[in-house]
């Protein structure tokens, strides 16, 4: 399959005079894996739709490597799309569904045979090819879709949150297998999700969008372990978020001594000359809970109380509050004792500055 | 908003607006120009010179006129009321009591409403008429009961051929309210009867009011059943009726100005039908439905007999007409418990003519609203909000305008000049396609609102074009819209008498028709025969329809099991 490589540049699409996309632009590299994340209504299936054809953007061009594709009708543009209902053709049989999209292509019946079966096995669907749509359950269905998709060779694939309707331990499933066929047919995949850990777990790239706009794009670890605002932290994953004072600056060496209710920490940013107040986020797993105060110096530490703790199976979540005020989130993989972690428990929680990322307060800066 | 040329050719030149420029086209030919001419012959004053509303006050100012205006208008406030007050506790008990036949007393309810009007109007006069039936029995026991006829005759046949309509319409809302509402009523300790005044009615209200404007509309646009049960009980549309055939000389002044009255009411209903009411019936919000009650046998029993007298009342129109077809008769007078096959003998080759001509217009009209209304219907629900409010009650427009109307104007309209349909098939084939359009723009838009768009777009991004998509992938899902659209279509157009009765050709004569001239010529033994071939056209495509998706059903079912 001839993969190509997809270019968005400066595209916008309204509805009305809200802007769904806004003067956006990304590169997608052929046989890549790149998907759009964001909370509903951020403007993520609304770019699909007009990287297909179904909505024609306001401004900007798409390319499929050079060739400009936003004039094509969305029948001419040879994406293969998932839907996430699926939208198999209920009167056809499963081999008929797949077929569908060669037989308007002109292929011959003895080609088409031999690809929809091809496409059928590679989908772990043979010997299901009679059966009637109503016949398969919700994974095998979008099964059939994603057949349906890649045996027209489309130059990309675009799947639309195409796991949301499947239960939780099927869609594991299910996001291994789609990653392990994107990556044997080496095609170029634009992936729809509203589910960050979806996403962690199958992109090769991901952006994050926030109304209309790309918030931060990266690898995934990139996007976990360096968000650039706190938007994308508070989006992926959870996190601590305090407004704290910036002590000093060295700007040479690019550090900030931050004041951290009271303790001092030291931590590379960036930062411009008039910012005096930032936002630290600590994500809960960077945290730990330890028996004594100021076993290594280079942590910070606090005595705390335990308030509430949920369990989770696989780890704890604590809700830790420091100086009767502060609610720390702590999550600690699975305890050998559960009751150590009683309400009201007194214990001492832990975190290393260099697991701190730190943003400027914006809203602060701007009211001085 | 920021605007992109490409984006507005597109608009211009997206191929869906070519059926919404053929409706627009069409309703404008054979609809809204029909409709201008009848406006424009009521104005014209009697010394000919144009606009004047002369007409209007000799309307307003002889009885002979104004009396068939409150005929018919006293006419349809008590035939809807009548009609609510049986139907408001039958179609209550209906949805929430599991009765002895439930689903077979739900279909035969309807038969009434699918008889062609004046059929069951011609029966009630065998019934009830001063030769009926059972006018003779009471008579040769001693009892004198009032033959049916007249203003109160005209009133109770009324009730008794449009209630199913009103039963079927609040069943739906008596079905749909949120069961939670009425819970909680009963929560806070409110007896069964409290809740039903205080917040079961209350809450279908629009729905009630719905169906009673549907039913007013329908009474006053009827001419079956006041033309026969009420003789010298004139309403507007026999009189209509009356003037146009005698007027035929000069312009018909008078028969334009009564229709142009009646359109003027069916207009207005229709308008506060659609404005008023259609946004403010109270949808439940849950996906839970209402749960039916099996009540106790002695119960049970009892509510089962009031609906086996209500099923009575609906097959008796049949079942007479299936015995008269049988019995000797003399003129309008049957001799029962005497049968004989020569009506059948005598009637038949009068019947086939009009048989074939009716199926063959009820057909050519039929694939015309298919067609064009398979892909308005598409138009509404995928194409653009704004458009599709427009579309949707242009499209609306045929059923406020009286058969009696668009007969005058299609006659006024194109008996000369540049497109003669007077004297041809096409006068028929016309009228019926314009006024049973709303019909599968409605069915087909109702499933479609149901059908998975992605469906369609998965089409297009596999390579189909948008059009040849419709055709592969949406008709086939629409494909129950399209048949019961296309059933009602046919069906109506095959017992319409309203409209045909105007404007036939002498070669076009239809079974309507036929059955009407029968009984107006007092021969009620042939008319049963030509009635009976009527009610097997209309009934028929209904079963027909009925056990294939029953067929289907079954098929679908099983496909479930085996997997």
């Amino acid at each position: 399959m001839a993969s190509v490589g997809v270019k968005v540049d400066n595209v916008s699409k309204y509805f009305g005079d809200l802007a769904a996309v806004d003067n956006l632009s990304l590169e997608i590299k052929a046989g890549e894996l790149f998907t759009l994340l964001g909370p509903s209504g951020c403007g993520k299936t609304t770019l699909l739709r007009t990287i297909a054809g179904f909505y024609y953007q306001d401004n900007g061009r798409i390319l499929f490597d050079d060739k400009q594709i936003d004039l094509l009708p969305p029948h001419k543009r040879n994406t293969g799309m998932v839907f996430q209902s699926y939208a198999i053709f209920p009167f056809l049989s499963v081999f008929d569904n797949v077929a569908y999209g060669l037989k308007a292509h002109g292929v011959s019946k003895s080609e088409q045979k031999v690809r929809v079966m091809e496409a059928i096995s590679l989908v772990r669907l043979t010997g299901l090819e009679k059966r009637r749509p109503n016949q398969l359950s919700g994974g095998q269905q979008q099964r059939v879709a994603v057949a349906r998709a890649i045996v027209i060779e489309p130059q990309v694939l675009l799947m639309d949150e195409p796991l949301s309707n499947l239960d939780a331990k099927l869609r594991v499933e299910m996001r291994v297998d789609i990653r392990r066929l994107q990556k044997k047919l080496g095609i170029t995949m634009i992936y729809v999700t509203h589910d960050q850990e979806e996403a962690l777990a199958i992109s090769d790239r991901i952006a994050v969008m926030s109304t209309g706009c790309i918030a931060q794009m990266g690898s995934p670890w990139e996007i976990y372990h360096n968000p650039t605002d706190p938007y994308v932290a508070n989006f992926i994953g959870v996190s601590n978020f305090f407004v704290c004072s910036v002590k000093s600056m060295d700007p040479d060496n690019q550090k900030i001594k931050v004041d951290f209710f009271g303790k001092t920490f030291e931590t590379s940013f960036l930062l411009k000359a008039e910012t005096k107040k930032v936002i630290v986020s600590i994500r809960p797993e960077a945290m730990n809970i330890v028996k004594q105060e100021d076993t290594f110096p280079e942590k910070i530490n606090f005595k705390a109380k335990i308030v509430d703790t949920t369990y989770l199976g696989a780890g704890l979540r604590i809700t830790a509050r420091v100086m009767d005020d502060v609610d720390f989130q702590i999550q600690i993989g699975h305890p050998k004792q559960i009751t150590d972690f009683v309400s009201g428990s007194e214990v001492v929680v832990e975190f290393s500055p260099e697991d701190v990322t730190v943003f400027p307060d914006e809203s602060v800066n701007n009211e001085d | 908003m920021k605007i992109n040329k490409l984006a507005i050719r597109r608009q211009i030149f997206d191929v869906w607006n070519i059926p919404v420029l053929i409706l627009i086209i069409s309703f404008s030919v054979f609809l809204l120009y029909p409709v201008f001419m009848v406006i424009k012959s009521s104005m014209i004053s009697v010394d000919g010179a144009a606009i004047s509303l002369q007409s209007y006050v000799k309307f307003f100012s002889i009885a002979y006129y104004y009396k068939a205006l409150t005929n018919t208008l006293l006419l349809g406030v008590l035939g809807t009321a009548g009609i609510m007050i049986l139907v408001i506790p039958l179609a209550y008990l209906y949805s929430r009591y599991k009765i002895f036949g439930h689903t077979l007393v739900g279909t035969v309810l309807w038969i009434p409403y699918l008889t062609p009007a004046f059929i069951g109007a011609y029966t009630w006069l065998i019934l009830f008429g001063k030769y009926g039936l059972i006018t003779d029995f009471f008579r040769n026991i001693g009892i004198m009961i009032p033959s049916i006829g007249g203003f109160s005759g005209i009133l109770s046949v009324f009730i008794l051929t449009y209630y199913p309509l009103g039963f079927i319409l609040l069943i739906g809302a008596f079905q749909t309210i949120d069961p939670s509402l009425e819970e909680a009523a009963h929560n806070l300790g409110a007896s069964n009867l409290r809740r039903f005044w205080t917040v079961t009615v209350p809450s279908t209200t629009p729905s009630i009011l719905n169906a009673s404007l549907l039913v007013f509309i329908l009474i006053i646009d009827s001419f079956g059943i006041p033309a026969i049960v009420g003789v010298g009980t004139p309403v507007l549309t026999t009189l209509v009726f009356g003037e146009f055939t005698s007027e035929m000389g000069g312009p018909p002044v008078m028969a334009a100005t009564g229709a142009t009255i009646l359109l003027f009411i069916s207009m207005s209903i229709l308008i506060i039908q659609r404005v008023y009411l259609q946004r403010r019936s109270f949808v439940s919000s849950g996906t839970r439905s209402i749960d039916m009650i099996n009540p106790k046998p002695l119960k049970k029993i009892a509510l089962s007999l009031i609906f086996v007298i209500v099923l009575i009342f609906s097959l008796l129109p049949i079942i007479t007409i299936m015995i008269s077809s049988f019995t000797v008769s003399n003129g309008p007078v049957l001799q029962y418990g005497n049968f004989t096959l020569d009506h059948y003998r005598n009637t038949f080759y009068a019947v086939v003519r009009p048989l074939k001509n009716s199926y063959i217009l009820a057909t050519i009209s039929m694939i015309l609203d298919l067609f064009l209304g398979s892909l308005i219907g598409y138009v509404i629900i995928r194409k653009g909000k704004r458009m599709a409010t427009f579309i949707d009650a242009f499209v609306a427009l045929p059923l406020g305008v009286p058969g009696v109307l668009l007969g005058i104007g299609l006659i006024l309209g194109f008996s000369k000049g540049p497109l003669v349909l007077v004297g041809t098939s096409s006068i028929l084939i016309v009228a019926y396609f314009v006024r049973r359009l709303p019909h599968p723009v409605r069915t087909v838009s109702a499933i479609l609102a149901q059908v998975d768009e992605n469906i369609e777009e998965a089409s297009v991004n596999l390579g189909v074009p948008p059009i040849k998509t419709f055709f592969k992938v949406t008709t086939r899902m629409i494909f129950p819209g399209i048949a019961t659209g296309g059933l009602l279509a046919w069906t109506t157009s095959v017992s319409d008498l309203t409209c045909t009765i105007l404007i036939y050709p002498a070669r076009w004569k239809t079974l309507t028709v036929e059955t009407y001239a029968q009984i107006r010529s007092d021969l009620y033994g042939p008319a049963s025969v030509v009635g009976i071939f009527l009610l097997l056209s209309v009934m028929m495509p209904i079963f027909i329809v009925n056990m294939i998706s029953q067929r289907k059903q079954r098929l679908k079912t099983q496909g479930v099991n085996s997997k």
